[in-house]
């Protein structure tokens, strides 16, 4: 089976930046509503997976993350009329992250997504 | 003679004890020790093999005990490096405002350099798991501390706020990111004497 990947360093950008677009450059709102979003329904739709690479930027704050993982959730709840539980379950289940620079985010990333503590994750 | 010099002590202390012994020994009239006029092949070999042992066990600790003390110097040293790091990225909060990218890039040397070093030390067979869980936790509170700013949902903290990519912290924050840094510094001081003990 195959899988989509995106690179945030490749193909957004090697220096994200804050919560939403009116905030700032590069934001965590721009990278879901341009990249995350489009291919998560691409990969649901093709039943395929996404590896999200988070290697090779100059770093992440919590709210970029937050807004654009947690920030997928939410959008598949408000927008796309999905149950919350669903969104979790299947945003956790499609999304592989991949981080070998800072192998903590993937937990932070699962907290954002599962709405949990990040202590909770396993 | 320079040699001599150096060890002028050490032969004068030997040579004056050798003259006591001997002394002694002679006036109680004790016969040391005779030899046998037949030694057997076996013993000799035993003996060679004894000294040979001794001599390359004695090598072999001291080459591994040699490497173990590279390793924690090397440790250590990236454990300074990692303090100061820290406390220039810390500097930058002190104004209560910075560009969100230099924030975000600041503590991801941090937490790279944290990274480093863990997997070094677990290389190594070292028991300092808990530290480094401590030491990971509160760089997360770090970061959300200096990074997580409020979504719609949850708009009414004055405590950090964006613009134009530039996060602005309260004085209160401020401190309170101080206060964070101050007792990162510490956990890893105590990573340093842990692992000094080591």
């Amino acid at each position: 089976m195959s899988t989509f990947k995106i690179s945030i360093a490749k193909q957004f950008t090697k220096t994200p930046g804050p919560r939403y677009i009116h905030e700032g450059k590069f934001s965590g709102e721009q990278f879901r509503l341009e990249y995350l979003y489009p291919l998560f329904i691409k990969a649901m739709q093709a039943n395929q997976k996404i590896e999200a690479v988070l290697d090779g930027t100059a770093g992440y704050g919590t709210s970029f993350l937050e807004e654009s993982f947690g920030g997928l959730v939410r959008q598949l709840v408000n927008k796309n009329g999905m149950d919350v539980k669903k969104a979790r379950s299947l945003v956790n289940d499609i999304i592989i992250i991949i981080s070998e620079e800072e192998e903590y985010l993937k937990d932070d990333i699962k907290s954002y997504v599962m709405g949990i503590p990040y202590e909770m994750v396993y | 003679m320079r040699w001599f010099i150096k060890f002028q002590y050490s032969i004068i202390t030997g040579i004056i004890c050798l003259a006591i012994g001997y002394f002694c020994g002679k006036e109680l009239d004790y016969t040391c020790f005779t030899l046998n006029d037949e030694i057997s092949v076996v013993d000799i070999l035993t003996l060679l093999v004894t000294i040979f042992l001794a001599i390359y066990v004695g090598h072999v600790i001291e080459k591994v005990n040699e490497s173990s003390r590279t390793e924690k110097t090397l440790i250590i040293s990236s454990i300074e490096r990692l303090d100061n790091i820290s406390r220039d990225v810390a500097n930058n909060f002190i104004s209560g405002k910075i560009e969100y990218q230099i924030a975000a890039s600041g503590l991801k040397k941090i937490g790279t350099g944290i990274q480093r070093i863990k997997k070094r030390a677990e290389m190594l067979g070292w028991k300092t798991q808990d530290e480094f869980d401590e030491i990971l936790k509160k760089h997360r509170q770090l970061r959300n501390l200096t990074t997580d700013t409020p979504s719609t949902d949850n708009n009414d903290s004055n405590e950090i706020k964006v613009k134009q990519g530039m996060i602005e912290f309260s004085s209160n924050r401020t401190r309170e990111i101080h206060n964070e840094f101050e007792s990162f510094y510490l956990l890893l001081f105590e990573l340093l004497i842990k692992i000094n003990r080591n």
